[in-house]
């Protein structure tokens, strides 16, 4: 939750541009605000 | 301690990713950490809401014992490069504790065993390809 509210108060990409983005990178994109990486 | 909650890690796999990070945090204005040895005592390896490059499984070393030089990837450990460089009977100086990542220990200086006969980390760096604000790699050097 506080990763959430961290990247709310950046204002930053909406999922479609992270989802972009991810798509060009060979590592791993990990959302840290994700039930599964808690 | 550090209580920072980034936004996206990226966990790079080579040079072309860590371009990407840097392109895709210029574009959104978003900021953007470096994460390599995980060391920093300020907490510069990580942001809040931002995206944090992280370098730590790009550990390439390749040692040319003839010319005493070593090619150290930005996510290596002191760890890594001593065991690297045992092998062929060559060090340099690196930090006090082996979990501390080259990069980011380089970049302050570096004060390690060896320092006080060969200097500091920073001063037996040869070169260092960098990744500018701007996506292009700078290849920095005393001749460039």
């Amino acid at each position: 939750m506080e990763h959430a509210a961290a990247k709310q108060a950046v204002g930053g990409p909406d999922a479609g541009a992270v989802q972009a983005f991810a798509s060009t990178v060979r590592g791993k994109v990990i959302d840290p605000s994700d039930d599964e990486y808690e | 301690m550090i209580d920072r909650r980034p936004g996206w890690i990226v966990r790079c796999a080579d040079v072309a990713d860590v371009i990407s990070c840097v392109g895709f945090a210029r574009d959104h204005a978003m900021p953007l950490a470096i994460r390599a040895g995980g060391h920093s005592a300020p907490g510069f390896g990580t942001c809040d809401g931002g995206l944090v490059a992280d370098l730590s499984a790009m550990k390439g070393i390749r040692v040319d014992p003839a010319r005493h030089v070593a090619r150290v990837e930005a996510g290596c450990t002191w760890g890594d490069v001593d065991h690297a460089t045992h092998a062929f009977g060559v060090a340099t100086p690196g930090g006090i504790i082996s979990t501390t990542g080259v990069s980011g220990l380089t970049l302050g200086g570096g004060f390690g065993y060896l320092t006080r006969r060969y200097g500091l980390s920073c001063d037996n760096l040869i070169s260092a390809d960098v990744v500018a604000a701007n996506g292009r790699i700078i290849t920095a050097s005393r001749r460039r």
